[in-house]
């Protein structure tokens, strides 16, 4: 899964505990520093440290060699998500790239010199949305839900797996709207995925063409993105998504809220692992 | 018996200068093979936006210097690779090309893939006539030399 990475970096990662890795940072001529299980301490040869002096250092060539195997060393396949400010694997890693943005016309057209780019890496944790498939099935009866969370809780790992739960117990038709590469599982057998696109392409298209019973989609980030969501629930579809967020307060204040699109409103908590349910809330905002 | 060694030393002329002729003919291959993949990389990044990997696997040429050249640059190719029929200036045109395509955005590629589309084009029709004048010219020469052969033998 790793293995665009630099020898150098690969052969540290060989000696650790990849499992409980959850990114990497590089930046050009700067220590590098991971995320290990929620700690972010600097990589050294013997692993991690809190010692800036003994962390290794990347250079501009190392940025430049995960960014030409990533890409397949043909950066124009996947300029549409550098512009967007990712590039994601063929097994779902999502790299999330800065550096300078070239614009033309008021529109980006690229991003060139990256100087830094962050390696999220994903982790299967199959179970781990046991219980989140409780609260958002119930009697066969799916309810619209969402997931609440900051960055790195676990919303998109927990996404995965209820998408493959669901995939294990129901045959009806489900759609995934993996806008960044990360959700896709060859495995599943009832479930479309349209990947790279966004979100009012991805609704239109997709419940038009193929008819999903149940939605699943990661990020809701823009008033589109909710829209889109309005109106596929209003057609009848289930929806089930994930949103950045401290909590359900956090997520209301925002100017893109839709009060009544969802009947559950999941928050989750961090303690180091994903599939933690810090509370449950209904349509009216009760705790349930 | 002068007669049919005459006739041998005539085929072995003809043989030789073909082998010496085939010089042009592997230059036009390249040049050919460079147009080629250009045009293919060219609609590739317009529209279906597949990788230059995905494109040189599916192209299995044998006997093809310049995807030989490809493969040694974007596969690791252990393969060594002779470039005696190139001139210099053509090897540091292919040497900028390789380092150059895959390295930037959609707009920028397509621009340089045009480009390189004329002058390639330019080189490519050069190679056709020098191939067919200068093949030819070696056949007929050979041809002659064993004709003289012949004679002398006679």
């Amino acid at each position: 899964m790793l293995s665009f990475l630099p020898d150098v970096i690969n052969n540290i990662l060989n000696n650790i505990d990849v499992s409980k890795v959850y990114e990497i940072r590089i930046r050009e001529n700067r220590p590098i520093v991971v995320n290990f299980e929620g700690k972010y301490v600097y990589l050294s040869n013997l692993g991690g440290t809190f010692l800036e002096g003994q962390a290794i250092v990347a250079k501009a060539e190392d940025i430049n060699q995960i960014i030409n195997n990533v890409t397949e060393q043909s950066v124009y396949a996947f300029n549409d998500r550098l512009k967007n400010g990712y590039i994601t694997t063929k097994e779902g890693v999502r790299i999330g790239v800065a550096g300078e943005c070239v614009f033309d016309g008021g529109n980006i057209v690229t991003i060139k010199n990256i100087s830094s780019i962050n390696v999220r890496i994903p982790h299967v944790q199959s179970g781990c949305a046991n219980s989140l498939f409780d609260i958002v099935v119930d009697d066969d009866k799916v309810y619209n839900t969402l997931l609440i969370a900051p960055p790195t809780y676990g919303k998109t790992t927990m996404l995965k797996d209820l998408i493959s739960i669901f995939d294990n117990r129901f045959i009806f038709p489900m759609l995934v709207i993996d806008e960044r590469g990360e959700l896709f599982d060859c495995t599943t057998k009832n479930v479309d995925y349209i990947k790279y696109s966004d979100k009012l392409y991805a609704f239109k298209c997709g419940l038009r063409s193929l008819a999903p019973q149940v939605v699943f989609t990661d990020e809701l980030v823009e008033e589109v993105d909710w829209k889109c969501v309005e109106s596929a629930v209003d057609s009848g579809t289930k929806i089930i998504a994930t949103c950045h967020g401290a909590n359900l307060k956090d997520i209301k204040s925002k100017h893109f809220f839709i009060d009544g699109v969802f009947s559950r409103y999941v928050v989750l908590d961090n303690k180091g692992k994903p599939g933690v349910i810090k509370g449950v809330f209904d349509k009216g905002f009760n705790y349930l | 018996m002068s007669v049919f060694l005459g006739v041998i030393a005539i085929v072995i002329c003809v043989i030789i200068s073909i082998m010496l002729s085939q010089k042009y003919v592997i230059r036009r291959q390249y040049f050919e093979d460079f147009y080629f993949f250009n045009s293919r990389l060219k609609t590739e990044v317009a529209f279906s936006q597949r990788t230059i990997l995905s494109l040189i696997e599916e192209t299995d040429k044998e006997r093809s210097l310049f995807f030989d050249v490809m493969k040694e640059h974007f596969c690791d190719s252990e393969k060594q690779i002779e470039l005696k029929h190139l001139k210099k200036s053509e090897v540091d045109y292919l040497d900028s090309y390789l380092n150059t395509i895959g390295k930037s955005d959609k707009a920028t590629q397509l621009k340089f893939l045009e480009k390189i589309e004329l002058e390639i084009g330019g080189e490519l029709k050069k190679a056709k006539e020098e191939e067919i004048k200068y093949k030819s010219l070696y056949v007929k020469l050979g041809f002659l030399i064993g004709i003289a052969i012949l004679i002398i033998l006679l």
